[in-house]
């Protein structure tokens, strides 16, 4: 993954916007597991950026800022009520286009949000168990236990798949 | 390999294009908005200039201004002076 470059002048919104929107959405679309959801958190989370303008020291500050942002949202979004529905049975709650999925997406599915936060940050975002924590507000050890638990569950449901 | 997989799989997944272009539009807006605003003191300032620069031109006529009939009827009142000390010298040489 190319890292964007630090220039002097902070970047103007629409550039952080172009930069950070498949991180964001990606990363929303993997603890909620729903592209609306993440849709909207992905627009709440730049409407704050908006709001609050930042004063990052970096690429890297202004990146982590996003995605504590994004994962305070999502993890609220998950928790709130309208999340704690039962599905419609039958075919009209698969009746909305979806996103295609792949074998490994639909095992990390399985998983509970806060497993599936910490997976994406580690596999997807190179991000160390110290750094994840920072994100997360927990302890390493915790991290470090979420991540082997979530890699024993996925080891049993992707066969023969090299962690 | 588990990395490559989950990294290709997420490559795919992508925010739609009008959730997309409804948030750019938003920041755009929001952007020339907070522009609209910061013009604002510029322009108040530069009114301000302008009038200390006219009241500074002005100073020079402030008196003319302020008195605008003052030196025409100090120089009435000195003729009518003239006047009377002519008046009252021929009086005297007559005597």
């Amino acid at each position: 993954m190319t890292q964007p470059h630090m220039p002097d002048a902070p970047p103007a919104p629409e550039e952080v916007f172009r930069i950070y929107r498949n991180s964001v959405f990606r990363l929303a679309y993997s603890i909620t597991a729903n592209r609306d959801d993440a849709d909207d958190i992905l627009q709440d989370v730049f409407l704050l950026y908006l709001r609050k303008r930042p004063r990052c020291k970096n690429e890297e500050h202004r990146k982590t800022w996003l995605l504590r942002v994004t994962l305070n949202c999502s993890r609220s979004r998950v928790r709130s009520v309208w999340n704690q529905t039962v599905p419609l049975p039958g075919t009209l709650a698969e009746a909305g286009p979806d996103l295609p999925e792949d074998s490994v997406l639909t095992a990390v599915r399985q998983l509970p949000p806060l497993y599936r936060a910490v997976i994406h940050l580690f596999y997807y975002e190179d991000r160390s168990t110290e750094q994840i924590a920072s994100l997360l507000r927990k302890n390493p050890s915790t991290v470090r236990s979420l991540l082997s638990r979530g890699r024993e569950y996925l080891r049993n449901c992707l066969k023969g798949e090299d962690f | 390999m588990f990395r490559d997989r989950y990294r290709k799989a997420m490559e795919n997944i992508t925010p739609d294009s009008y959730v997309v272009s409804r948030i750019a539009r938003k920041i755009n807006e929001s952007e020339q908005k907070k522009q609209e605003r910061n013009k604002h003191p510029v322009l108040l300032g530069t009114a301000v200039c302008l009038c200390l620069l006219l009241c500074l031109l002005l100073i020079p006529y402030s008196r003319t201004i302020s008195r605008p009939f003052g030196e025409g009827n100090d120089l009435r009142a000195a003729g009518s002076y003239r006047v009377i000390e002519q008046a009252v010298a021929a009086c005297q040489a007559r005597q």
